[in-house]
């Protein structure tokens, strides 16, 4: 492969859009040539820079409360589409039965309505967890990220203070030794997260923080076959503790942090 | 009773999986429209479809490439709506490959400011482009359904696109320009 085949390919090889052996012909030349890689890294700078610009550009960002309004605008529309029709009373008789009828359904919605408030926060945090193992093994573990970390100073001050907060969070001793590895924040199926990696029993371990609802205590999450995962509060934000350890561990560690964690970053 | 849980469910699964991506929606919309309120509806429209027809996404998959998808859908329909046709970017092309006789090598230091104003300064069809594959993390294919055009275009664009962004970010002079990169061609 040549220089000039090189540069026709630049764009299509930083685009990830080449064949693998074609991908090693070019590394190959790469490898050979300083001025391609030279060039290669210019272009490479240009695309990162741009990322940069627009992710940190004022005047593209959107008002703090236009997700909240979205939600509210969306969220009834969904739900006047299953709204079942109202019954039609017919006579006194069965308007007064409809009134029992109304005052028993009216206690069973609201217990029922408890219910499914609960059952539906549950189930956001279980997903929400799921994604968080996602993190963790495509990050911590597999380094496969599609968008590369930015420091934890650079996220606070693009995406909230928490996430500048957590860099300078130091865990309390807990049973066993923690050496820290890493903090960086990350991003994974869009969702931010300020990431902590650190070796803790000797197993990888991440403590990961996002934006979102927390529970009110640590709590294990279901995990099929991965990695054990514990949710906790994290001041305002919502934490989760994942690690190829136990599941006693991880909740017993999630525990251990709940309180100092909260504590920074509130 | 079943229709309720099956909507409570979807609308948890795209809250999510769509929502996180509100951000970076809107910042996409924002640089191709130029203003907020329209850019709010343009995003405000895209989920409402996506919602629609969130029975068709895949989870797992590049769930904000979907969302861009939608939103260059919404956007192209207004557009044809307004009488703005294709024949623009073909005007755009036939111009770009008559101004780029020469690629200056990429500055060394350029700002964020630098960046997105020398950004604005090319083509709109090729800014799109480039955003889409090197912002949104989009892949060509992804672009060429997004964008309602050939893969071969999407190739030729971005490729345009990157020279003049080069160009213009010499011309605009950000940082020492002459590094000698991209004159050493075997």
């Amino acid at each position: 492969m040549q220089c000039r085949d090189v540069r026709q390919l630049a764009d299509s090889f930083l685009s990830e859009q080449l064949l693998v052996e074609t991908n090693h012909e070019l590394l190959r030349h790469l490898e050979t040539c300083p001025n391609c890689r030279a060039d290669m890294a210019g272009r490479r700078a240009m695309r990162d820079g741009l990322r940069s610009a627009f992710a940190g550009a004022e005047e593209l960002r959107p008002r703090p409360d236009f997700a909240t309004d979205l939600l509210t605008k969306l969220r009834p529309s969904q739900s006047a589409m299953v709204l079942p029709q109202p019954a039609m009373p017919i006579s006194r008789r069965s308007v007064l039965q409809s009134w029992w009828a109304l005052a028993a359904g009216v206690a069973l919605a609201a217990g029922g309505g408890l219910f499914v408030r609960h059952s539906n926060s549950r189930s956001r945090l279980a997903q929400l967890a799921r994604q968080a193992s996602g993190d963790h093994q495509n990050c911590a573990v597999k380094f496969n990220l599609r968008e590369r970390p930015i420091q934890l100073e650079e996220a606070g001050r693009r995406f909230g203070a928490p996430y500048a907060a957590l860099a300078t969070f130091e865990p309390p001793v807990v049973d066993g030794s923690l050496d820290m590895l890493e903090r960086h924040s990350c991003v994974y199926q869009g969702r931010r997260y300020g990431h902590v990696v650190f070796r803790y029993r000797g197993a990888l371990t991440s403590l990961l923080v996002t934006d979102g609802t927390p529970p009110a205590t640590p709590e294990l999450e279901p995990s099929d076959a991965g990695p054990a995962v514990a949710s906790l509060p994290a001041g305002r934000f919502l934490g989760f503790i994942v690690a190829d350890l136990d599941r006693p561990s991880v909740l017993r560690l999630a525990q251990i942090l709940t309180e100092p964690l909260s504590q920074h970053l509130a | 009773m079943n229709a309720d849980i099956d909507a409570d469910r979807r609308w948890l699964t795209f809250e999510t999986e769509a929502m996180p991506h509100v951000d970076r929606l809107f910042r996409h919309a924002m640089w191709l429209v130029r203003n907020r309120a329209e850019a709010e509806d343009l995003v405000q429209e895209t989920l409402v479809q996506a919602l629609q027809s969130f029975h068709r996404f895949t989870p797992g998959t590049n769930c904000r490439a979907w969302l861009v998808s939608i939103l260059q859908h919404v956007r192209l329909n207004r557009q044809r709506k307004q009488g703005r046709t294709a024949i623009d970017a073909a005007v755009d092309d036939e111009r770009v490959a008559n101004i780029v006789p020469f690629v200056p090598p990429i500055p060394d230091h350029v700002t964020d400011e630098d960046m997105l104003l020398a950004l604005q300064q090319i083509p709109p069809h090729h800014q799109e482009v480039i955003l889409l594959c090197d912002v949104e993390d989009m892949t060509y294919k992804e672009i060429a359904a997004a964008l309602e055009v050939p893969i071969g275009t999407v190739m030729s664009r971005l490729h345009r696109g990157r020279e003049l962004l080069r160009t213009e970010l010499a011309r605009r002079g950000a940082g020492p320009a002459a590094t000698g990169r991209g004159s050493g061609a075997r």
